[in-house]
């Protein structure tokens, strides 16, 4: 069993690592290069016009779960509005490049399932962004602000340089800290991932069923806690079309990469925990309701 | 002060675990070696880490135990993963898949008139053995793989098991033929490599109330051997 943890653990960080670190790069960047008020001339007023913005930015901005934490965090503080970055946060492990063309790889002979994958994506992260809009933002966030502030100066002559080496040492200083502060929440995710797999045995979660609509919340509940990266979960997605339906394959894919153990451990950081239960809670029964319809309307009912 | 020389310490561990882990062949059991250009970079981005953490002067957060602590307990898990005792218990844990991949129509797995098994084809070998069983009927057939007892087979029965990896060891599948040594004088250990040497035959089994025709391998001779140098089959994702 101990063997089973620490090969498990080792795995997830070893295949996460590289995109943690490249979210953290981005978001280091973000923060050097790109300032309060560019930010706020480039979010469209409108707010559809925003969620639309924020639910399609994966396309040219891929990055997966792992990644994307750090990069809200970044754009929260920077005082992008709450109800994009929960779009952003929720479309990009899925309106993504790099994740369409594993889906598209693992899905060869159905087509579809790429487009379902993508449009379901799309609709649940910017229905929940609009959702979150009618909220008051107002302590859902938590934003440990002295942290970020503590590159080597705070003093106005250095954050107002844009000398060449002075940026280069504040982009690296950011990283650093970025690094030891989201490696925290990375590793604990993968720990606790790391001990469910080891010890809960796979004829628990197959024996739970593999029917409608049994198989369905099952298949949300599952990728949950297996945390793996969207970036190649379509592939694992493919193993259980035998056992479960489109739909139910579909759900996997969606919430599986919206949400998951390792990604909660990692929210905690930015927002408070009722926060984002309400989120849990949102997206999983957005998924329920979208992949109830495509049950129905596009496969045609239940078998 | 202790972040000076702790922050330092831990990507430097880190990046020498990555090390250890190549040189010693252990990362191709962790995660696909199509992933590891991915490795690759992780590294460099390290090393740029440390770099800044060496000569950009003091950053000046707290010292944050908690984070040093995790990523000190992630080095020593890097250290301490074990193929074998990882084979062991994963097959327990989640027992054998049957038909994960969608397999390529024309495959030819004779060598003769004999079908052979290697790393390569695996996959799709024993997926065109499940759907095609009639076909195969009296065939030879030489293939490797480690023992699982797998839950509801008979006595003098069992899976010779092949660890499938898509991405990484956390996504790990057990995949393997039904083998029968009802004429053979041996004990087969569980977790034991063996290569066999057998005739395919089907057999039709109840699992969990369903019926289902199964291919099943008698063996004709075994070998023993060691754990291979490459104990997982990575299927071919592009």
């Amino acid at each position: 069993m101990f063997s089973t943890f620490t090969t498990i653990s080792a795995s997830i960080f070893l295949e996460g690592i590289f995109f943690l670190l490249i979210g953290i790069l981005i978001s280091s960047l973000i923060e050097e290069f790109i300032s309060e008020d560019t930010l706020r001339k480039l979010i469209p007023k409108n707010k559809i016009l925003g969620l639309l913005v924020a639910s399609s930015l994966g396309v040219i901005f891929p990055i997966c779960e792992c990644g994307i934490v750090p990069v809200v965090r970044r754009l929260l503080k920077k005082g992008v509005p709450l109800h994009l970055c929960v779009t952003l946060l929720f479309s990009s492990p899925i309106v993504n490049i790099v994740v369409t063309i594993s889906t598209f790889f693992a899905f060869q002979n159905y087509f579809y399932v790429v487009i379902l994958r993508l449009l379901g994506g799309f609709l649940i992260s910017f229905t929940t962004g609009l959702l979150v809009s009618f909220k008051d933002s107002e302590n859902l966030i938590l934003l440990d602000n002295s942290n970020i502030q503590h590159c080597s100066c705070t003093t106005e002559s250095c954050h107002g340089t844009k000398r060449p080496f002075n940026r280069i040492s504040r982009i690296g200083s950011h990283t650093v800290l970025e690094f030891f502060d989201t490696g925290k929440f990375f590793i604990m995710g993968i720990l606790i991932t790391g001990l469910i797999q080891s010890v809960i045995p796979n004829s628990i979660f197959k024996s739970i069923g593999s029917n409608y609509p049994l198989g369905n919340i099952f298949m949300l509940i599952y990728p949950y806690f297996l945390s793996i990266c969207s970036n190649t979960d379509a592939f694992i997605a493919r193993s259980f079309m035998e056992q479960f339906s489109i739909s139910a394959i579909l759900g996997f894919m969606i919430f599986g990469a919206m949400f998951d153990l390792k990604t909660t451990i990692m929210l905690k950081k930015v927002f408070n925990i009722k926060f984002i239960i309400y989120l849990f809670l949102v997206i999983f029964s957005l998924t329920i309701i979208f992949t109830t319809l495509i049950q129905f309307l596009v496969l045609g009912g239940v078998q | 002060m202790i972040k000076k020389i702790i922050e330092p310490l831990i990507v430097t561990l880190l990046i020498i675990a990555i090390f250890y882990l190549g040189y010693s062949n252990k990362l191709k059991l962790l995660i696909n070696p199509s992933y590891f250009i991915f490795i690759y970079i992780t590294l460099v981005v390290l090393f740029l880490i440390f770099t800044a953490i060496i000569l950009i002067p003091g950053s000046r957060s707290k010292n944050n135990y908690f984070s040093y602590l995790l990523f000190l307990i992630m080095i020593i898990i890097l250290f301490s993963t074990s193929y074998k005792d990882y084979q062991e218990s994963i097959s327990e844990l989640k027992g054998v898949t049957n038909n994960i991949f969608e397999y390529k129509t024309k495959v030819d797995i004779f060598d003769g008139d004999r079908v052979v098994i290697t790393e390569f084809n695996y996959l799709d070998a024993v997926d065109e053995i499940y759907r095609n069983i009639d076909k195969y009927i009296g065939k030879k057939i030489l293939f490797k793989g480690y023992v699982y007892y797998a839950n509801g087979i008979k006595p003098n029965e069992f899976v010779l098991s092949r660890l499938i990896m898509v991405c990484c060891a956390a996504d790990t599948s057990v995949y393997g033929l039904l083998c029968s040594y009802e004429n053979i004088n041996h004990d087969f250990k569980s977790d034991e490599w063996y290569e066999i040497n057998g005739e395919i035959s089907k057999k039709t089994l109840d699992i969990d109330g369903e019926l289902n025709v199964h291919p099943i391998i008698n063996i004709i001779e075994y070998r023993e051997i060691p754990i291979p140098e490459d104990p997982y089959i990575y299927p071919v994702l592009f």
